[in-house]
């Protein structure tokens, strides 16, 4: 059973699509997006910069300022309904039954207060925790999160602490209330490569013990292999790929979701001229997205029939993709 | 043969707050020799950029010795030499939105090395620029476009056909592809390293992904809070590493393999600040392997007979040299 079918899911994204108001008229960035987060499940949402990966996290809890966004199409969280919910009712979700971490730590961190006293605002707030209460938990969460010397970090202010022991501190907020489901948006991205596995590692580990979802957004295939169950690729708005990890890595079956692993350097060997495997041209800009393929133009496999009309997705019970001729693994297939 | 770039113990200190030194580059040996890749890899803040520059001498050094194309560029008398480094060698930058003047034509930027340097007339030069962009993988009629009309893969291209507009003999190429999504990357270093083999191109390519160093880099020194800390040829950096520093960042680049997930994290803690360096190895604190001497004693730069060279108490070598 796919994941969207199954009855409940913790987080159900359906025909979500996103567009923008701009001055030569609307331009629709993202397309009938669907994919879930099973409880205690980590999913990624992958893809490269403009493919709507950033915008489609934003809108799950009405982050994205409208207009000049529009927002249509259905996201559940816990079976209730968050597209044109009012707007207490997501504040009452946001920071409480889902947490937040994004790329830059000092844009989710107040300068102005300690780093205890953020995470013991939250408590307060969304905990019902009193003051002291609050505090004292705010340094348990700072050693969960492996800060050394919690109690006297809590009153440190975020400038005196490194990348990564910011980004322990916002993960330190997200989780504060018992998240049911963690956001995760390039929470590694602008730090070392030997902080990164540090805190890849926190999350996945928090997320496992608290049978929380994670929804991991990111462009890092590396992270990706190593750190959630399941899969989403995104290209120029749309889903191309779902599937869960291993199945991905092993056997893609969208030519572009193969040609990004094929791109990342290391992953496999290089062409005999030494060189790598790249993808010719670009994607295309969100006005020119065709309503035929939007990766035809890129594409090795590509037919007349993937430029005559829109790509149904194609569903086998836990792997979708949405592509007329994709690579089909026969050892992988004869188990479906 | 004279290499092209020599340093050293070359030193880069920069102010730091209440009268304290950052020791950025922190006495450096380095030569980049014809038409080789030296990869110049670490963690932000090892001064590995700061480096790179300085090699060029866009940074005043604060100490050592540092020579282009055989001629000292420090000393006052070096200034012809200076004039030579200018025409001879080029740099690509990070992020070319910022590094190309979003109010000139990318014909423009390209062909301002060529006016700066009284290189040809109006006509030749429109020339080369044509021409330039052609090789870069661009058609020659973007020359009449501003920088906003490109996208990063595309406008990094530009970068690169402007830094080969007086055919340097070097490039220092600082992290130029790490903001580009990764099926754009491979296009950019597939024409870096096809642009080397056609025109004898040093590079000294500074970058943190280490997947792409190994692939590009014939050399690689790795730096750890301004000093380097192993040098070897790519080969050997990659197949035996030899310093713990090295070892524990080639294992935490997350390799794209699902049966790898449970590999614990190769490293605690983070790089200390520059501002107050650990005595001793500045990497003991993190050190798996740390001892007394350790804390105590700064390891030397030591060569084994191959030339792999380690700054660590811990590794022994077959045939210690000074």
């Amino acid at each position: 059973m796919s994941p969207t079918d199954s009855p409940d899911p913790l987080l159900h994204v359906d025909g979500l699509s996103i567009g923008f108001e701009t001055g030569r008229g609307p331009v629709q960035v993202v397309d009938a997006v669907r994919f879930a987060v099973r409880r205690g499940e980590a999913v990624a949402l992958v893809g490269e910069s403009g493919c709507g990966k950033s915008v489609t996290a934003k809108s799950i809890l009405g982050l994205l300022p409208a207009p000049p966004a529009r927002v249509s199409g259905s996201v559940r969280f816990d079976g209730q309904e968050l597209v044109g919910a009012a707007d207490r009712a997501l504040r009452r979700i946001r920071g409480a039954r889902v947490g937040f971490v994004f790329q830059d730590p000092m844009t989710a961190l107040n300068p102005v207060y300690r780093v205890g006293e953020q995470i013991a605002e939250r408590l307060r707030r969304h905990g019902g925790l009193d003051r002291k209460a609050a505090a004292q938990r705010a340094v348990e969460l700072l050693g969960q999160v492996g800060i050394p010397a919690a109690a006297e970090r809590s009153r440190a202010w975020p400038h005196e602490l490194s990348g990564g022991m910011r980004q322990r501190v916002v993960i330190a907020i997200a989780l504060a209330c018992d998240p049911d489901l963690v956001i995760a948006d390039e929470p590694t991205t602008a730090l070392d490569v030997t902080v990164q596995a540090q805190i890849m590692r926190l999350l996945r580990e928090a997320q496992r013990a608290r049978r929380m979802g994670l929804l991991l957004i990111t462009h890092d295939l590396g992270l990706v292999a190593r750190y959630v169950d399941r899969v989403v690729v995104m290209y120029a708005g749309q889903v191309v790929e779902q599937a869960p990890v291993e199945a991905l890595f092993d056997g893609a079956r969208h030519p572009y979701t193969r040609g990004l692993l094929q791109a990342v350097p290391g992953a496999v060997a290089p062409r005999a001229d030494g060189r790598l495997w790249s993808i010719p041209g670009a994607v295309p800009a969100p006005a020119d997205f065709p309503a035929s393929c939007r990766f035809a133009d890129r594409c090795p496999r590509a037919a007349d029939d993937c430029r005559a009309t829109p790509i149904p997705i194609s569903d086998a019970g836990e792997r979708q993709w949405r592509c007329l001729h994709p690579h089909v693994d026969e050892t992988a297939e004869a188990g479906t | 043969m004279t290499p092209l770039l020599e340093a050293e113990g070359l030193k880069v200190h920069y102010p730091g707050p209440r009268g304290a030194v950052v020791r950025a580059v922190d006495g450096v040996d380095l030569v980049l020799h014809a038409g080789e890749t030296l990869g110049l890899v670490g963690e932000s803040g090892c001064g590995k950029s700061t480096l790179g520059r300085a090699m060029l001498r866009l940074e005043p050094p604060a100490g050592g010795r540092l020579a282009a194309f055989g001629e000292d560029i420090i000393e006052r008398s070096g200034r012809k030499a200076l004039a030579t480094l200018r025409r001879r060698t080029a740099m690509i930058f990070q992020d070319p939105h910022a590094s190309l003047d979003p109010r000139m034509t990318v014909g423009q930027s390209i062909a301002e090395p060529l006016v700066v340097h009284k290189v040809g007339d109006r006509a030749s030069r429109a020339r080369r620029v044509a021409e330039l962009l052609e090789r870069v993988g661009l058609t020659p009629d973007v020359a009449d476009r501003r920088p906003h009309a490109f996208s990063g893969g595309q406008l990094q291209r530009v970068g690169i056909a402007r830094a080969l507009a007086l055919d340097p003999d070097v490039v220092v190429a600082d992290e130029p592809v790490s903001a580009l999504d990764v099926s754009v990357q491979a296009g950019v270093v597939n024409l870096l390293m096809d642009l080397q083999a056609e025109r004898g191109l040093a590079y000294l390519f500074v970058a943190h992904d280490l997947k792409v160093v190994e692939l590009i880099a014939h050399r690689v020194a790795v730096m750890y809070l301004g000093r380097v800390v192993e040098l070897a040829s790519s080969a050997a950096l990659f197949g035996a590493p030899k310093h713990p520093y090295t070892r524990a960042l080639l294992a935490a680049a997350p390799t794209p393999d699902p049966r790898r997930r449970d590999d614990p994290p190769a490293l605690a803690g983070e790089p200390p600040s520059p501002l107050d360096p650990p005595h001793g190895c500045a990497f003991h604190p993190r050190c798996p392997l740390a001892e007394d001497r350790c804390r105590a004693d700064r390891p030397a730069l030591r060569a084994d007979a191959a030339g792999h060279r380690v700054a660590c108490h811990l590794v022994s070598l077959d045939e210690p040299r000074a």
